[in-house]
């Protein structure tokens, strides 16, 4: 059969975490909690006041989960986001400011080409003050900051994944045979600068592409 | 239940001693896998559009299928030690729509969609060219964008209130798939890789 496959966003504490299905109405959002709502407006991501601080949304842990088994395998899941020009600019971030990807490899070429996300044995659940600002994924992540040399500590620009050409490699080879079950995960995190301007931001598009027989 | 995109193509495996092998049997319509494919008799493979009576057929043991007649067929000839390849990317995404209030038309907002040139930008509606405005408080005035009032007042010393005509905005899912389909070869031992990419309006591109 044609797989079925859902988008899923993960949330919680690790062992009881919840799976939150992201229908075709329902995108993402970025707060200062641990939520997977998709329009509410509380816990904003305050800007900085001090020249040089920078805010963290909570990190989003994503992964798509196969509830319909394909007739032989999906296999190379791939992620990117659409820009008009980057993150920093189309949402007046400021300077500093970004949505970064948690990254385990030394460069980006390597993160198009090999497995960048994680088993959900490994999901870590987003920390730290609630309403105020998120840990950062580089520093904080337990799966980002405990491999070998990743770039920027665990963590770049999504802006270097525009495309499908481009798309960063959520999971090598094969995700599931002809059988359910949940991809490797992904984290994104929204990082706030002074010099940003407050107000909702505009949606954005991101894509999973994954290959199937 | 949301499920994947329709199939628009079904493969056809052909075999050296005259018999073949479809995606769909012809008969029930149950699926056959890829991996059931004997690829020690392939001489030819191939991509066809479904019939609108296999499309329903098809459809009604589970697998969506939709019938686009008017696409190209792809038959890969694979004699001389020729080896298959063929898969399906399949793309979920979730992407960005808004709605003009001016024209009550919805449309996608992607990278190459145009905003006004504005400290606060907001999509033009690619149909009747309408954006976000703002008008004064006090006596009304229209300004196309903030910066048309100087110091972001008009000029009666009324505050500017922004009149969101196309800025609301919401997420809307599609589905899409591309298909692959090629062979690998060893010429003086060296392997060559030889890949075309369909997509769902029959484009082919050779990658």
């Amino acid at each position: 059969m044609v797989a079925t496959v859902h988008i899923e966003q993960i949330t919680g504490s690790p062992g009881s975490e919840a799976y939150t299905y992201k229908d075709t109405t329902s995108g993402t959002r970025y707060y200062t909690a641990d939520i997977p709502d998709k329009d509410s407006t509380a816990y904003p991501i305050p800007i900085p006041t001090n020249n040089n601080g920078i805010s963290g949304s909570y990190w989003v842990t994503h992964c798509i989960n196969v509830v319909s088994a394909p007739s032989t395998y999906i296999k190379n899941l791939r992620y990117y986001q659409t820009w008009n020009s980057n993150p920093k600019d189309d949402w007046s971030l400021g300077t500093g400011g970004d949505l970064v990807i948690g990254i385990s490899s030394s460069t980006i070429s390597d993160a198009r080409i090999f497995t960048q996300g994680f088993p959900s044995s490994q999901y870590d659940q987003a920390t730290g003050t609630v309403g105020v600002c998120g840990d950062f994924i580089s520093g904080s992540h337990t799966y980002y900051t405990t491999c070998a040399s990743p770039l920027s500590g665990g963590a770049t620009t999504i802006a270097d994944f525009d495309s499908v050409t481009n798309a960063y490699m959520v999971q090598s080879g094969q995700v599931v045979g002809a059988t359910t079950g949940r991809s490797y995960c992904i984290v994104t995190q929204v990082l706030v600068a002074s010099g940003a301007t407050q107000g909702e931001k505009a949606d954005k598009t991101a894509t999973f592409v994954y290959s199937e027989v | 239940m949301v499920t994947g995109p329709p199939l628009r193509y079904y493969w056809v495996a052909f075999y050296n001693d005259g018999t073949k092998l479809s995606q769909f049997d012809p008969i029930t319509f149950e699926e056959y896998a890829f991996s059931d494919i004997d690829t020690t008799k392939l001489i030819k493979f191939a991509l066809y559009p479904f019939t609108s009576q296999q499309a329903k057929n098809v459809s009604a043991k589970g697998n969506l299928a939709i019938s686009v007649p008017i696409l190209p067929i792809i038959e890969l000839n694979l004699s001389n030690g020729r080896k298959l390849i063929y898969y399906r990317d399949v793309f979920v995404s979730q992407e960005e729509y808004h709605f003009c209030r001016a024209c009550n038309k919805e449309f996608y907002f992607g990278s190459d969609s145009e905003t006004t040139q504005s400290k606060y930008p907001s999509p033009i509606c690619p149909y009747c060219k309408s954006h976000d405005i703002y008008k004064c408080k006090k006596c009304g005035k229209i300004f196309r964008i903030f910066e048309d009032a100087k110091f972001g007042m008009c000029s009666c010393g009324g505050h500017l209130d922004r009149i969101r005509l196309t800025s609301g905005q919401y997420i809307r899912e599609k589905r899409w798939i591309e298909y692959y389909v090629g062979y690998k070869t060893l010429v003086n031992g060296v392997n060559h890789k030889v890949l075309f990419r369909i997509n769902e309006q029959g484009d082919i591109e050779l990658i």
